[in-house]
């Protein structure tokens, strides 16, 4: 069950925009447990995992930089002596509490590229997108076909080398790189040998020889106009709650804006979102959304 | 106001009219092959390699493939293979940022030979150097605009400090690959074009060869 | 009536001073199927893509003569993986048809009957890369299939493939020819399986047409001017002096059955190969499992013993492979005992994968130095036993396939391995490859070397090896003399075995049904 790239477009930068503007953590939470329950509404929860993994590095620099760059928190949790550069080295709860904040952004923002990718069919975003750029798709999807198969190709050339004798496990930088010359030097020429077969066959086929028209077998169906409008009510919900400052708050000097009435309206995002996996979760197991529509 | 988000938002924009340019150019199907191949060869590279962080050939290949065959080509290579490497890595907001990076490496290659048709091999070696440290520079960039705040010169340092280390793996990484390999890829990329002749051979008629 | 034709067609390849192609004059006729055969570099290749005009089009170079085409022609390559460019099946077949530009209504009807008539349904919405060879060259054909072209060339579709896919290949191109009436244009190494389909072959020499007529007078032609590129079965009653040359095996039996009776099946006394007792690689209860959980190999027994050669057969994913990596130790096995007494050379089936150096001599030397032997003197002695000596100072890629073959073998071969492991050798290489290929193979045994030949090539098992080891589904099905195994079966057999089976058993060669039936010199 997949939908229209461009609902899932759509749908994908108003999430975005939600993560990028929202400051209040719970707002962002929300925003993380709806991605996570989705994912697995859809019974993709493996791709959590592996999406998150990627971003771990930048989570942890962005939890760390944060509290040393920036001293101008009232509640010093840490202070000590005064280092080239960054100053007095001082860590404040404002700013450990930022840069937590800023990492829960990344993870968010993760997951909505994999939400974007568990709810549509990459093959459907190519044929959305060939239809007014197919240059473009066409050398991306040759892109993609060629690193499927160079991956493997890898392994077989290394087993080749291994029993010609060449030792991958130097304990020299410079020799353990050197190992690896012939490896990328062998898939290197066959890739440029390949190129020239690949561009016969593109040939043959008459790319670029007429106008060309698109095979393109998308159309919006019942359940992406349901989520369209849902997407409408919950970009509604938001743009009122920004208009009166809703789910912003300040972490410098100290925190503040983080009252009751700023908390509560998160209900209200809550509700719209919710909604969205109500849809998804009848689109897998209700049959009038699953085949109807 | 979250400069982040307008970062990218002004790359997308910039790259809109970049593939735009490719679409309404005259491509052959010979370019667009190899452009997708040398996009997949570097795209592949950016797996671990040799078990080191950082260390990959990704932007070597990309620097090699500007320098022979140009800016605008070493652009779309740079820029697919951070595209369609990011299809297996993890897509996000990062990946416009990516490919202006490696879209600029191969640009600047490409340029490079302009001024230097016969560059010594240390040469190619140091400005595979240089490009290690400034790739991860404007990658930085992104991520100081992104995530850190307030953005000031203090914190800025500290970004590109606290990242050094695997800046200069990188920057290390590529020096090995552009001594070690430089010339004899160069060599091998400058003979296959050559070979494909880039612009279609032409037809000629025999006339009472035989 | 005729829908191509070419008139003293000569063709140079860009900065070539040899014509690929002299003087061809050729037409072909509409609803034709003909074969197109050659020695690898007769210019065969390049005549196939005169049809379609990507010679001269797309390679430049210089053309005198016309080539005068009545329809739009289709063309399917080698290599199944060079040919698909997009990411799923079903828009791999629609390119072609966005590429000529048709509306889309249509482009859906030509896609599903594409999909209909080849019967890969099942596969349309599958990913490119997860197809295996055979289903990527019927999506590839599929794609030709479905651009509505009526008139194909297939330049070698089936030499990357194994047996069963290339069979149906093969029959997806009779079907195109007797059911749709296309004209194909096929070149075509496994002469067994293709010829009866042909109504016409042209064989090629030196970049001129040396033949051009029915199939029946080709094996004649072949046999008078000794090429060897009939099929088996014809080879075998033309030797016989016999005038109507069937072309299947089941003609030939029509023949047989006259002379011999089903009855008294007399068997054909052969000589067994005496094999020493010295066990130089053996294996108890090996049991392999790769990290995804798939269970390659179960409690497996093998003893191959010092100079002979063995040859492993058995279906893809049967864990044959496997087993290889496990003998040669690029990996652990996960229970059980391997022994190897003995260094093992590993030849992989893509000589490719070998060639990066700049001259065949230091493609040889870069082993040596991985390997600390200093004696450099074995690089030309290789060289020379492998007759490859007078491309020393050549670049290896530049060479031909069975060339850059050998020279992959010799940076092997250099160090010395008393046991040599060949996985898929023949594959994609014409008769007279083989032969040398199985001299070379030959040499290597007199000199006492272990080889274990990994194939799916059953003529070039039962000419080359002793013993045959079936393997399936991870244990062995069978192991012993050739005698044993290949005779008696349906798929694992040769074709003389197949001719014979039931009149002259133990059968495998030519040479062989030669020497049984000496005595009736006419049958």
């Amino acid at each position: 069950m997949k939908f229209h790239p461009l609902t899932m477009i759509l749908f994908s930068i108003t999430l975005l925009f939600m993560t990028l503007v929202y400051s209040h953590p719970v707002y962002i939470g929300s925003i993380l447990l709806f991605m996570i329950m989705s994912i697995c509404t859809l019974g993709e929860g493996k791709k959590i995992i592996s999406s998150v993994k990627y971003g771990i590095y930048g989570a942890i620099l962005i939890i760390i930089v944060n509290p040393l760059v920036y001293h101008e928190g009232r509640m010093v949790i840490y202070e000590g002596i005064r280092l080239p550069i960054i100053g007095r080295f001082k860590i404040t709860l404002e700013a450990l509490a930022y840069g937590g904040n800023s990492a829960l952004k990344l993870i968010c923002i993760l997951l909505i590229f994999a939400f974007y990718g568990v709810m549509t069919d990459r093959d459907d975003t190519f044929s959305f997108f060939s239809k007014y750029a197919h240059k473009l798709t066409l050398t991306l999807s040759m892109t993609i076909n060629m690193i499927h198969r160079l991956k493997l190709e890898v392994l077989r050339v290394k087993d080749v080398m291994i029993l010609r004798g060449v030792n991958f496990k130097e304990k020299k930088i410079i020799k353990r790189v050197k190992a690896y010359y012939p490896i990328l030097k062998v898939i290197f020429i066959s890739s440029l040998e390949g190129s020239l077969d690949r561009a016969e066959s593109l040939y043959s086929r008459g790319y670029g020889k007429y106008i060309r028209t698109s095979y393109s077998k998308l159309e919006m169906k019942g359940r992406d106009y349901l989520f369209l409008s849902l997407n409408t009510i919950v970009l509604a919900v938001f743009i009122y709650g920004l208009l009166s400052e809703k789910g912003l708050v300040l972490f410098y000097p100290t925190f503040t804006g983080f009252h009751i009435e700023n908390l509560l309206f998160v209900i209200w995002i809550d509700v719209a979102l919710f909604s969205c996996v109500l849809l998804l979760w009848g689109c897998m197991r209700w049959k009038f959304l699953k085949y109807k529509i | 106001m979250n400069y982040g988000l307008l970062s990218v938002a002004v790359i997308l924009i910039c790259f809109i009219f970049v593939f735009i340019s490719y679409e309404r150019k005259k491509v052959s199907v010979k370019e667009i092959s190899l452009i997708a191949t040398l996009a997949g060869l570097a795209g592949v590279g950016r797996v671990p390699f040799a078990a080191l962080p950082n260390v990959q050939p990704t932007t070597f290949l990309v620097i090699i493939s500007g320098y022979v065959f140009g800016p605008f080509f070493g652009f779309m290579v740079g820029a697919f293979a951070a595209l369609a490497s990011n299809f297996f890595l993890g897509q996000g907001p990062w990946t416009p940022w990516q490919m202006l990076a490696w879209g600029l490496c191969g640009v600047s290659a490409g340029v490079l030979k302009k001024f230097y048709q016969n560059p010594s091999r240390i040469m190619i070696s140091m400005f595979a150097f240089l490009w290690g440290f400034l790739f991860d520079y404007i990658m930085n960039l992104w991520h100081w605009l992104a995530f850190v705040y307030p953005l000031t010169l203090q914190s800025f340092l500290f970004t590109y400090m606290n990242s050094f280390y695997f800046d200069l793996m990188h920057a290390i990484g590529n020096f090995f690959f552009a001594y070690l390999f430089g010339k004899d890829f160069i060599h091998l990329l400058s003979r296959f074009k050559d070979r494909i002749s880039y612009t279609e051979i032409p037809v000629e008629k025999i006339k009472n060869l035989l | 009536m005729e829908i191509s034709k070419i008139q003293d067609l000569t063709y140079y390849y860009p900065r070539k001073s040899e014509p690929a192609l002299e003087k061809i004059n050729l037409s072909i006729k509409e609803g034709e199927f003909v074969l197109l055969l050659g020695e690898s570099g007769s210019g065969k290749s390049t005549l196939g893509r005169v049809f379609n005009k990507i010679v001269p089009e797309f390679y430049g170079g210089k053309i005198q003569g016309n080539i005068d085409n009545q329809v739009e022609v289709g063309m399917v390559f080698q290599d199944p993986e060079k040919q698909l460019v997009m990411d799923c099946v079903e828009r791999e077949i629609a390119f072609g048809l966005e590429n000529l530009g048709k509306p889309y209504e249509i482009m859906r009807k030509k896609v599903m009957e594409a999909l209909s008539f080849l019967n890969i349904w099942d596969i349309k919405d599958k990913k490119t890369y997860e197809l295996s060879g055979g289903q990527k060259q019927k999506v590839a054909i599929g794609a030709t299939v479905a651009m509505g072209y009526r008139f194909f060339v297939l330049d070698e579709p089936t030499s990357q493939l194994d047996p069963v896919a290339a069979e149906e290949i093969l029959h997806i191109l009779k079907r195109l020819n007797e059911e749709l009436g296309y004209t194909i244009v096929l070149i075509e190494q496994r002469i067994d399986r293709c010829f009866h389909l042909a109504d016409r072959v042209l064989f090629m020499e030196d970049g001129k047409i040396a033949f051009d007529g029915e199939p029946q007078s080709f094996v004649n032609f072949s046999y008078e001017n000794d090429k060897n590129f009939s099929p088996s079965v014809s080879e075998y009653f033309i030797r016989k002096q016999k005038r109507e040359v069937p072309l299947t095996i089941k003609e030939g039996r029509k023949i047989l059955r006259k002379k011999f009776s089903m009855d008294d099946s007399t068997p054909f006394t052969y000589e067994e190969e005496k094999i020493s007792n010295e066990e130089v690689i053996s294996i108890q209860n090996l049991s392999f499992t790769y990290e995804n959980g798939k269970e390659a190999l179960k409690k497996l027994n093998l003893t191959v013993f010092e100079g002979e050669v063995l040859g492993i057969m058995g279906e893809n994913g049967g864990g044959k492979s496997t087993l290889l990596k496990n003998i040669s130790g690029l990996v652990k096995p996960t229970k059980g005992k391997v022994k190897v007494k003995k260094e093992v050379g590993y030849l992989s089936q893509n000589p490719n994968d070998y060639l990066f150096n700049d001259t065949v001599y230091e493609e040889l030397k870069y082993t040596l130095d991985q390997k600390n032997i200093k004696d450099l003197s074995r690089i030309d002695k290789v060289l020379k036993d492998l007759e490859i000596f007078h491309y020393r100072d050549k670049n290896p890629r530049d060479l031909s396939g069975g060339e850059k073959q050998r020279v992959a073998l010799g940076s092997i071969l250099v160090m010395e391995p008393e046991i040599l492991i060949l996985d898929e050798p023949t594959r994609g290489l014409d008769r007279k490859l083989k032969e040398r290929l199985g001299k070379i193979i030959n040499d290597l045994k007199n000199k006492g070397k272990t080889i274990i030949l990994v194939t799916h090539d059953a003529e070039f098992v039962s000419k080359y090896c002793a013993r045959v080891c079936l393997i399936f589904d991870g244990t062995i099905a069978q192991i012993g003399s050739k005698y044993h195994v290949l005779t008696d079966g349906i798929y694992y057999t040769t074709q003389m075995n197949k001719l014979f089976s039931g009149y002259i058993d133990h059968i495998l060669t030519l040479e062989d049904a030669l020497k049984a039936t000496k005595e009736e010199v006419k049958i």
